[in-house]
């Protein structure tokens, strides 16, 4: 059962959200925060995505790429606002910002992309900036809800019998009225029937399409993902997946994964990683070196969407440098550079896996767009 | 001497001349900046909120009697810094002047013989907050005091207003609960500190204050004069605990320190500095409710989760 979007989460947390950066937590200073932050909240785009999601979570740098939309937006409803990247307030209400769009747009791309890469964030050990604030869950239901609506949701075929049928019929000429008064008595109300009921059969036939072509498409990911799950070799590698290395199981299975799956957010995708894991021979529970996990997967993952990864997209940014120097000395400092410069936290490999699918959902959204 | 030959234009006036008449009347200054200058009042909550705007606020409240040494913690905590007793570093302050106000009677330099804090008294434009910030390991913590009159508390006691009439006390990051060593020295009136401060507690407890995320402490100022007399510091730590125990029941992060702010007892621990840690120690806060997600296994994979081999 999907679980139901708190639409009302930004009313109802704001004071306590916004406790550390204001002493007046009611009346007309807070309505007006909240106005701002709605509007920032509008205003978000897939291009600035992993700046305010970084930014809500505490890198106080990539503020300086959003402080003037900030203030721009802020002074449209308090003219005295000013503030500085390095100063709390903008952090929290870049953090409430993506929270509400979160909720309130629960079924857009733009949306799957910021819950992305909060998820990563927590992969990484950031902590959100407004104290208590849980956005990892906020993501996790937002991913959650959106994948079941674009599982169930019907899609039209390219084609549909309706339309069809509507220039067949106004390719025909109209029963004239004066003619043979038999054909305008008799014949024309029973032809005008069949018209309406064939028209009718055919929205209904578009309907059952779609439909079907929704459950289709949820079944067939559902063998895809069943057969992948019984295969003992693993296809990028072309070796038995008791054959590989442990620690570039996570990365291999996290990838195969992505290609048969319709969209983040899958209860059982982190259940598919784990059994994979298993059939490897591992343990999903066990902590694993990343580094060395991405050296001996990099040379099987062409694949992986070009990009130089960053901050949030910490593991592709460790393959891509990989591949870029060929796994010689000096690719471990090149992804520490594009990640930001602070360590990967330690993590075990079902962890690894989930945040390497999330990853790979990201670039796919991201150059979807 | 240099002759200008005839056919010679005029030489220019000095540009600087010219736009020195052009502008006298555009002559930037201080008021035209947007800056206030600031004179000795204290800051609004409104005000005070930029303060926390910039991060690592606390708001500080101390709750107690008149003349009970509320005033007087604000301005030694930042006199300390002044003096390079405290271990924080002195960053800033928005109402310097106002702290100067409240500590200059305590300094010899005022030429009183005994120490003195001005009463605080009602501000009908609500200027009751000092802000101090204060750097310590790296990071700077805007300190927010509030410089509630002993009358709030009179009246709160007196059943005359409710806590939840004042928004400083249910916002407050940290509040003290305030006894007078003072007071508690003299026989006659001792049971008055203890009765007043059990009061306070009822009010607070019925306005459901203090919140979950305010730290509260039973703090004892004048602890000097409260020394002085062995059978008041008996009856002090014989009510002290009994006070504690009440305050925990609502506030369980409850804690008790003693002060002597304006001791001359070299021998003494004034307090302060731990004072001034609780007051650095980090807020709390309410966390978000956890949200439903789903936590279980998906059926329909929970057998493949684990499979078993084949006999």
């Amino acid at each position: 059962m999907p679980e139901t979007i708190p639409k009302d989460l930004l009313s109802e947390r704001l004071p306590d959200w916004y406790r550390a950066v204001s002493i007046s937590l009611d009346g007309g200073h807070l309505e007006t925060r909240q106005q701002i932050i709605e509007a920032l909240a509008e205003s978000l785009e897939v291009d600035s995505a992993e700046s305010a999601v970084a930014y809500a979570y505490g890198r106080k740098a990539r503020g300086e790429n959003l402080i003037e939309l900030i203030r721009e937006t802020a002074r449209e409803y308090d003219g005295a606002f000013a503030a500085e990247a390095k100063d709390a307030e903008p952090q929290v209400m870049i953090g409430a910002a993506v929270a509400h769009h979160l909720v309130t747009k629960s079924r857009t791309d733009l949306s799957a992309v910021l819950s992305l890469f909060a998820l990563s964030a927590e992969f990484r050990g950031f902590k959100p900036a407004i104290n208590g604030q849980k956005l990892g869950q906020v993501a996790a239901l937002q991913l959650r809800s959106a994948g079941e609506a674009r599982r169930s949701s019907p899609t039209s075929s390219p084609s549909l019998l309706s339309t069809a049928v509507s220039k067949k019929f106004d390719a025909l000429e109209q029963i004239p009225e004066d003619g043979n008064p038999a054909l305008n008595t008799q014949v024309a109300p029973w032809v005008t029937a069949a018209q309406a009921s064939v028209e009718a059969i055919a929205k209904r036939v578009d309907s059952l399409e779609k439909s079907l072509r929704a459950s289709h498409r949820t079944t067939t990911e559902q063998l895809e993902q069943t057969a992948w799950l019984l295969e003992e070799s693993c296809a990028l590698a072309q070796t038995a997946w008791v054959d590989l290395q442990p620690d570039a199981v996570p990365l291999l299975a996290a990838t195969e994964l992505s290609e048969i799956s319709l969209y983040p957010g899958q209860p059982a995708a982190e259940v598919l990683l784990a059994s994979t894991i298993y059939k490897a021979g591992g343990d999903p529970s066990a902590n694993l070196d990343v580094l060395k996990g991405v050296q001996r997967a990099a040379k099987f993952l062409d694949g992986v969407p070009a990009g130089e990864g960053g901050e949030l997209l910490p593991l592709v940014a460790a393959v891509v440098a990989c591949r870029e120097m060929n796994g010689r000395s000096g690719w471990r400092d090149l992804a520490k550079t594009r990640r930001g410069g602070s360590k990967l936290p330690s993590a075990n490999a079902l962890r690894i896996s989930s945040q390497f699918l999330r990853e790979l959902f990201l670039m796919q959204l991201l150059s979807d767009d | 001497m240099t002759e200008t030959p005839a056919d010679a234009p005029p030489p220019a006036a000095p540009p600087e001349a010219t736009e020195a008449v052009d502008s006298v009347a555009e002559a930037p200054n201080a008021f035209d900046s947007g800056k206030r200058l600031r004179g000795s009042e204290l800051l609004t909550p409104t005000e005070a909120s930029t303060s926390l705007a910039a991060g690592g606020g606390r708001v500080i409240v101390w709750a107690g009697a008149r003349e009970s040494g509320k005033t007087t913690l604000s301005a030694e905590l930042y006199e300390r810094h002044r003096q390079g007793r405290a271990k924080t570093c002195f960053a800033s302050s928005r109402t310097l002047l106002g702290f100067e106000e409240r500590i200059h009677p305590s300094r010899a330099a005022s030429g009183r013989v005994k120490p003195h804090t001005p009463r605080t008294e009602n501000d009908p434009e609500e200027r009751e907050l000092l802000h101090l910030c204060v750097a310590t390991s790296g990071a700077e913590a805007n300190l927010v005091f509030s410089d509630l009159p002993g009358e709030t508390f009179r009246r709160i006691v007196n059943n005359e207003a409710s806590p939840a009439d004042f928004p400083l006390l249910s916002r407050a990051d940290k509040l003290a609960f305030i006894a007078d060593g003072a007071l508690l020295a003299d026989p006659g009136v001792r049971p008055t500190v203890v009765s007043f401060i059990n009061q306070l507690l009822d009010r607070f407890d019925k306005a459901e204050l203090p919140t979950e995320a305010t730290q509260s402490l039973l703090l004892l100022t004048k602890q000097d004069q409260l020394l002085a007399r062995p059978e008041a510091v008996d009856y002090w730590e014989k009510h002290e605990q009994k006070l504690l125990e009440k305050l925990q029941a609502i506030s369980p992060n409850a804690s008790a320190l003693r002060t002597a702010a304006r001791t001359n007892n070299r021998e003494l621990e004034d307090g302060m500095e731990n004072l001034m840690e609780w007051v650095l120690s980090s807020p709390s806060y309410e966390e978000d409710p956890d949200l439903p997600i789903f936590s279980s296994l998906d059926t329909r994979f929970e057998r493949l989760a684990r499979p078993k081999r084949l006999r």
